[in-house]
């Protein structure tokens, strides 16, 4: 988790806000080009915060969309390209939120995270649930794999053509371990980490300092500005862009 | 001190005391180890010290607890958290974070230590308990004797004068128990009150002061550890405590089966890159016999089984079951591994349903009950699988894999965390699974385990087999000088 000196550092609270507004922002436009300057804005972000190869990536994934969905645009009358478009724009609606989201996960400590939300002075339990949440996802990774083989095992593999036949069954057989996995796994850690003082009502420290620095107020500034204009475009009832 | 003056305790929702009249005194300084059989009640001891008990498991309590000042049921956990750390048995799961450093942290986090203070406790924790090369490291790239090393220097860290310990080695392999030994020796060096929950007592030996026996949630007795010494093996079996000298149980020379079939590999191996992680030329494994993979940990013994099982991709070379050939989707097919996390192999929602999953043929009704009665859990035929008990879970897994006629039949860790009793049950089972045309092999850090139900020993070491040899009178010492730590690797 060791992070390079190359790239900076943004406090928990701001990932966070960003996640937030950059999906509202996404919502409140509809051209193709309005949703690509947002999906530019994350990836520069989350670029510049340690993540250059997250970035590509989902810009990539953006990219093929936008493009599936100029073929099907002009086809919605025959019912698969109608599904394949609506399936597109799902997914691209979706996009910030992933990519945002696989940052927070990837470079964010725990620990930093949770000092920024008792920073926040949110309730209790909100942080020990919403951070036991947050521990969970490495494991969900580990739990996924050991599923699939035991699957494969007892050949009920998911395989494309067990995905198309079965959906219903298939899907049963991976959630049903994986919850009681993770529910047993999110009880114990939280039950550990309350041994160890996670619900100390006094203010939480961190090793490492968690404080905005002139990045983190020239981004949310940045993030917060475009949303306040849109809003007031919306407001005013303007052209949408 | 710790005092628990005539506790009974019942779970809510449950019909019976879990305790029962419970005293116990624990002195400053003293190291008690409670011992009995899973589900005496000594897990639910650690409980109402460090106050999982009411926060996290609520029930009823009569009787006084007192830890030090306080009464740990009625004081929030942060509170008791300053005076009381616990270390538990599963080491995947008692980690907040990622990273060792900030995991060491977290504690002293919490209680809103100042960063310096923070630094300089870490250091000193790292350098006190001998891990400063684990210092900044992911946790999820560590072996479990290293994770509970980290999970100890957690705790040393926030400095509590008690420390409850539940079932700290039972996911660990021999060396990492000794380690284990070493942070408890240093621990009553400086005058830390300690509570272990424990099958196992060979390495508490000069750290325990006593052993508080316990069987239906009461407590029967103290026993210092040369009396755990002196007992016999029937008492073991009826007390469920793990024996104090590991090498003095007998050996079960039971004959296997007579077999002709046998698997045979030839230049079976696995690289990523460069990286060679398994590479054996040639080995025969001859069907009927069970054979125990073991080895130090990361040797590679589950890439060996996952290996067999035809289950990593890039594995090249053949692998022959009686002189034929099996590719790896026949070999999935054929294999199965019964998981040390057997909640990832149960899919359905009743016994009998997830016994006849992925069976090839819908109609074995017959078969089904037969194998449901070899198993012993007829009775459990239309429960819910994640409502039974861990060694029944494992008995479903082991049905489904019977039933689907499975001739590679891999055990995962069978026994971690099991008393006497339930181990030797297991081993039982496992015996009573050899036969003529089926394959049998048990990953496992498991002594006794491997002297009642195995047949030859397979030492995996950097991805070859170190050795192999039939498990007899005369190849014991070898089987011994490995967990002396003397094997040649």
């Amino acid at each position: 988790m060791k992070q390079s000196e190359r790239f900076l550092k943004f406090d928990p609270r701001t990932k966070l806000l960003l996640l937030l507004e950059l999906d509202v922002l996404l919502f409140l436009g509809r051209s193709l080009f309005y949703e690509t300057a947002v999906l530019l804005f994350c990836g520069i972000v989350v670029t510049i915060g340690g993540k250059p190869e997250t970035a590509l990536k989902y810009l990539a994934v953006f990219g093929i969309m936008a493009a599936v969905q100029q073929i099907a645009d002009k086809r919605t009358e025959q019912f698969f390209f109608f599904l394949l478009y609506f399936l597109c724009v799902c997914v691209r609606k979706l996009l910030p939120c992933l990519m945002l989201g696989k940052w927070l996960i990837d470079t964010t400590p725990v620990s930093a995270y949770t000092a920024a939300m008792w920073k926040m002075k949110l309730p209790r339990s909100v942080i020990v649930t919403s951070s036991v949440i947050f521990r969970c996802f490495p494991t969900i990774r580990e739990e996924w794999n050991a599923i699939r083989n035991a699957m494969k095992l007892r050949g009920i593999g998911i395989s494309l053509r067990a995905v198309l036949c079965s959906p219903l069954k298939t899907m049963e057989y991976v959630f049903v371990p994986m919850f009681i996995s993770v529910l047993n796994i999110s009880d114990e850690l939280a039950a550990a980490a309350c041994c160890r003082g996670l619900d100390d009502p006094c203010q939480h420290t961190c090793m490492e300092p968690v404080q905005f620095r002139i990045c983190d107020y020239l981004v949310t500034a940045a993030a917060t500005g475009w949303l306040a204009v849109m809003c007031m475009l919306h407001l005013k009832g303007g052209v949408s862009p | 001190m710790i005092e628990l003056k005539n506790v009974t305790f019942r779970y809510s929702g449950q019909k019976t005391d879990t305790l029962s009249d419970c005293s116990l005194t624990v002195q400053d300084g003293e190291c008690v180890l409670l011992c009995g059989k899973s589900g005496c009640g000594k897990t639910t001891v650690t409980r109402l010290l460090n106050g999982m008990i009411p926060e996290f498991y609520d029930g009823d309590v009569k009787g006084t607890v007192t830890v030090g000042d306080i009464d740990p049921t009625d004081v929030p956990m942060y509170e008791i958290s300053k005076r009381v750390g616990t270390v538990f048995q599963n080491p995947r799961t008692q980690f907040y974070t990622v990273n060792t450093t900030s995991e060491i942290a977290f504690g002293c986090e919490n209680h809103g230590f100042p960063p310096e203070i923070i630094r300089k406790r870490v250091d000193d924790a790292a350098e006190k308990l001998n891990l400063s090369p684990l210092l900044d490291r992911n946790i999820f790239n560590l072996s479990g004797g290293e994770k509970q090393k980290i999970a100890f220097a957690g705790i040393y860290v926030v400095d509590p004068d008690i420390y409850i310990l539940d079932e700290p080695s039972s996911n660990l392999d021999y060396f990492a128990i000794r380690e284990l030994r070493g942070v408890l020796l240093f621990l009553k060096s400086i005058g830390k009150t300690i509570v272990i929950a424990e099958h196992r007592v060979w390495y508490l030996e000069g750290i325990a002061d006593r052993a508080v026996y316990m069987e239906n949630g009461r407590i029967m007795q103290d026993y210092t550890l040369q009396e755990l010494h002196k007992m016999t093996l029937n008492w073991h079996m009826l007390t469920g405590i793990r024996p104090v000298e590991p090498a003095l149980l007998p050996l079960q020379c039971h004959p296997p089966a007579a077999s002709d079939e046998q698997m045979e590999l030839s230049h079976f191996s696995l690289s990523y890159g460069k990286h060679n992680v398994l590479n054996i030329p040639q080995a025969v494994f001859p069907a009927g016999q069970i054979f125990a993979v073991i080895g130090k940990n990361g040797a590679g013994k589950s890439t060996f089984v996952s290996a067999l099982c035809g289950l990593l991709k890039h594995q090249r070379g053949k692998l022959m079951l009686g002189g034929k050939a099996y590719g790896r989707s026949a070999r999935i097919a054929m294999s199965y591994i019964v998981m040390q996390e057997v909640n990832h192999q149960l899919f359905t929602d009743s016994v009998a349903e997830e016994v006849l999953l992925g069976a090839q043929d819908e109609c074995g009704g017959k078969e089904l009950a037969g194998i449901l009665e070899q198993l012993d859990i007829s009775a459990l035929r239309d429960r819910h699988p994640m409502t039974l008990s861990g060694g029944q879970k494992q008995r479903v897994a082991i049905a489904s894999a019977l039933f689907c006629k499975k001739k590679i039949l891999i055990f995962d860790e069978p026994t971690s965390g099991m008393d006497f009793t339930h181990m030797m049950q297991t081993a039982e089972l496992l015996r009573s699974l050899r036969s003529k045309d089926r394959y049998i092999f048990v990953i496992t850090h498991d002594y006794e385990l491997i002297l009642s139900a195995c047949d030859a020993v397979v030492r995996i070491g950097d991805g070859q087999i170190a050795e192999q040899y039939p498990l007899n009178e005369n190849n014991l010492q070898r089987l011994r000088d490995f967990y002396a730590g003397r094997g040649t690797d």
